[in-house]
C-alpha cells in the first residue's frame, strides 16, 4: 500500500531513443534490477525503450566499439527495477550484467555474454562465442553456434539446437540438452541428472560428471566410440544390448566399463557417484527429462524435490531399459538429504 | 553509485598488486585506499592469497602430463580465445595444481594403462568389453615399470587446499554484509551440497583408497568448491 502511495506520488517518463550504430559495436547493458528484454530488426541502429520515474535517468553512451546502457539514480545508490525493451542489429555483439535482473535475448546473432546474480537467463540464437552465469535462475539457451559456456548455481539449465564447443556446470540443478551437434562437451553438475541427446562425431570428446544424479546419453548403432562408464553407488542401463553376454562378471562387481565401439575414434566418459548411467538408442523416450517437465509445471507453487527428481528419473529408465547390466546392492555410502533450495 | 565506485577501484586492485599501474593510476589507488575501508580490507585478502601462492613449494608432477594437455589444447585450438585471470583465480590455481597434480596422475596413468591392455586385444571394429578390473592390474603392473612405483594416493589433508579454501571462506564471511541474505543462504546451501559430495567421496575413498575414479571424483569436487567459493567472494565486491 505504502508502494503503491510513493509510486503514485513519482511522476513516471519513458526513454524512448534509437542510436545509430557501426558494425562491429558492442552493446554493453548494466540492469541491477528488473528485465533485459532484447530482440532484433534489419536496421544498423539500436533502440532502448525504458519507462522509468523522474527519480531516475537512463544513461546511454557509445564510443567507437561500444554502446553503453546504464540506469542511474538521480538520489544517489542503485536505480530502482528498470524494465528495459531493447532493439538491436541482428549482428550486434550483446554484454548484460545485472544483480537482480532477468535477461531475455530473442533471435540474436553475434557473441553473447551475460551475467546475473538472480535472475533467469533465456537466450534463442547467438554465435561466436557465448557466455551465460546465473546463481540463481534457470538458463535456457536454444539455437546458439560456436562455443558455448553456461554455469549456474542453484538451477538447472536447457540448451537445445546447439553446434559447437559446449561446456556447462551447475552445483544444484539438472542439466538437459536436446538437439547437441557437438564433437567437444564437457557437463558437470553435483546434485542433478544429465540427459544428452546428440550424435558421438568421430574423434569427439564428451564427458559428463555428477555426483548424485543420473546420466542418459544416446547411443547409434554404427558408431565410432570408446565408452567409459563409471558409477559408484549407482547402475549400468541400456536399453540395448551393450557387449555380448559374459561368464566374468567382474565389471558387474565393479561398476566400471570400458566398451569400445567400431574404431573407438570418440572418447565418451560419464561419471556419476551415486545415480544411474543409462543409454538409450536415439529417438527412445527419455524419462530423466519427464520430472523436470513435471517440476516446471509446479514451478512457483512448490519447490522441487531434487531426491525425487532423482528417483523418478531411476525408476523411468529402468522402466525402459529392457538390459540390465547389473543391479547393483548400494554401498553404505549416505545418501545426501537435500535441503530445500532457498529462494 | 557506490557501487560504481567500488567497482572501479576493485578492478584496479589486482594490477595495483601486480605493479601493473602507471604511477598516475597507482598514487590515484593508494589516494583512495588511504579514505575506503572496504577497499583496503578487500586488497588486505588479495595480498594474504597472493602471498600464500608465492610461498607454495614447487612440485613438478610425477608423470609427463604434457601429452594430455597439448591433446587438449589441440582440440580447442580452433576456437581460440583469450583468457585472462584475476589474482585470486591464479592463487586458487596454483593450490589446485598441487592438489590436483596426484589425481590427474592416477587418470593418466590408469587410462594409458587401459588403452593399451584395450589394444593388446586388438578388436577393432566390433564391440568389445574390457574388464577395468584387469585394467587396473596392468595399470599396477604398467605404473610400477614407468614410474618405479612412486604414485602415491591423493592426499586429502592437504594443508595449502585448505588453507586456501579457508582463506576464501574469510573473504566471504567479511563480505557478508554486502550481500542479501537470500543469496548468502544459497551460496551457503550450495556450499553445503560440494561439501556433501566431497565428504561422500572421502569416505568412500578410505574403504576403497586404490579406486582412480574416486580419487579423481574427489579432486574434481574440490575444485568446484573453491571455484563457488572464489565466485561468492567475488560477489561480495561485485555487490558494493
Amino acid at each position: 500500500m505504502l508502494a503503491e502511495i510513493v509510486l503514485s506520488m513519482m511522476a513516471m517518463t519513458t526513454t524512448d531513443q534509437t542510436v545509430p550504430v557501426a558494425k562491429g559495436t558492442k552493446l554493453d547493458v548494466n540492469n541491477f534490477a528488473g528485465d533485459v528484454n532484447v530482440k532484433v530488426w534489419d536496421r544498423d541502429s539500436v533502440r532502448v525503450q525504458v519507462t522509468h520515474s523522474d527519480r531516475e535517468a537512463i544513461d546511454i553512451r557509445q564510443d567507437e566499439q561500444t554502446l553503453r546502457i546504464r540506469g542511474k539514480s538521480l538520489r544517489g545508490g542503485p536505480p530502482r527495477s528498470l524494465d528495459y525493451a531493447i532493439t538491436v542489429p541482428g549482428w550486434m555483439p550483446i554484454n548484460v550484467n545485472g544483480t537482480y535482473a532477468d535477461v531475455t535475448l530473442e533471435g540474436v546473432g553475434g557473441d553473447v555474454a551475460i551475467e546475473t546474480m538472480r535472475g533467469d537467463i533465456k537466450v534463442r540464437g547467438g554465435s561466436g562465442f557465448i557466455s551465460l552465469k546465473s546463481v540463481q535462475g534457470e538458463v535456457s539457451l536454444e539455437k546458439a553456434k560456436g562455443r558455448v559456456e553456461v554455469r549456474a548455481v542453484n538451477e538447472g539449465m536447457h540448451l537445445a539446437d546447439i553446434n559447437g564447443d559446449l561446456s556447462a556446470e551447475t552445483t544444484n540443478g539438472s542439466i538437459i540438452l536436446d538437439r547437441i551437434d557437438s564433437g567437444n562437451v564437457d557437463l558437470y553438475t553435483v546434485n542433478g541428472n544429465i540427459s544428452y541427446d546428440g550424435p558421438i562425431k568421430d574423434k569427439g570428446m564428451y564427458r559428463l560428471t555428477t555426483h548424485n544424479g543420473m546420466i542418459a546419453m544416446p547411443v547409434a548403432e554404427r558408431v565410432n566410440a570408446t565408452l567409459t562408464l563409471r558409477t559408484y553407488n549407482g547402475s549400468i542401463r541400456s536399453s540395448f544390448q551393450l557387449a555380448p553376454p559374459s561368464g566374468d562378471d567382474s565389471q558387474r562387481r565393479s561398476k566400471r566399463m570400458t566398451v569400445t565401439l567400431g574404431s573407438g575414434s570418440a572418447h565418451v566418459e560419464l561419471e556419476s557417484f551415486g545415480g544411474a548411467i543409462s543409454l538409450r538408442r536415439p529417438g527412445e523416450p527419455r524419462p530423466e527429462t519427464e520430472p523436470r517437465r513435471r517440476s516446471r509445471e509446479r514451478v512457483k507453487i512448490d519447490m522441487p524435490n531434487i531426491d525425487q527428481i532423482v528417483e523418478d528419473a531411476v525408476a523411468g529408465a529402468f522402466e525402459y531399459a529392457p538390459f540390465p547390466v547389473w543391479v547393483p546392492m548400494p554401498n553404505p555410502v549416505p545418501v545426501p538429504v537435500p535441503v530445500p533450495k532457498p529462494r | 553509485m557506490m557501487m560504481a565506485m567500488h567497482e572501479e577501484w576493485t578492478d584496479k586492485l589486482s594490477e595495483y598488486l601486480d605493479d601493473e599501474l602507471s604511477p598516475r593510476e597507482r598514487e590515484a589507488v593508494e589516494s583512495h585506499l588511504r579514505g575506503c575501508a572496504e577497499c583496503a580490507a578487500v586488497l588486505d585478502d588479495l595480498s594474504r592469497v597472493v602471498d600464500r601462492a608465492r610461498r607454495l613449494d614447487r612440485r613438478p608432477p610425477r608423470v609427463d602430463l604434457w601429452d594430455g594437455i597439448a591433446a587438449r589444447i589441440d582440440a580447442r585450438a580452433a576456437t581460440p580465445r583469450r583468457v585472462s585471470f584475476t589474482l585470486p583465480q591464479l592463487a586458487a590455481a596454483a593450490v589446485l595444481l598441487i592438489a590436483g597434480s596426484a589425481g590427474v596422475a592416477w587418470q593418466f596413468a590408469d587410462r594409458s594403462a587401459a588403452r593399451s591392455a584395450e589394444t593388446s586385444r586388438s578388436t577393432a571394429g566390433a564391440a568389445t568389453q574390457t574388464s577395468e578390473r584387469e585394467a587396473s592390474a596392468e595399470r599396477n603392473r604398467s605404473s610400477e615399470r614407468s614410474m618405479g612405483a612412486d604414485i602415491a594416493t591423493v592426499t586429502f589433508a592437504d594443508a595449502q587446499y585448505d588453507a586456501a579454501v579457508s582463506d576464501l571462506e574469510k573473504a566471504l564471511q567479511n563480505g557478508r554484509g554486502r550481500l542479501d541474505q537470500t543469496t548468502i543462504a544459497i551460496v551457503e546451501h550450495n556450499l553445503q551440497i560440494i561439501d556433501q559430495a566431497i565428504e561422500q567421496a572421502r569416505q568412500a575413498l578410505e574403504a576403497d583408497p586404490a579406486n582412480d575414479f574416486l580419487s579423481g571424483h574427489l579432486v574434481e569436487a574440490r575444485r568446484r568448491k573453491l571455484d563457488l567459493l572464489r565466485r561468492a567472494a567475488a560477489l561480495t565486491t561485485e555487490s558494493d
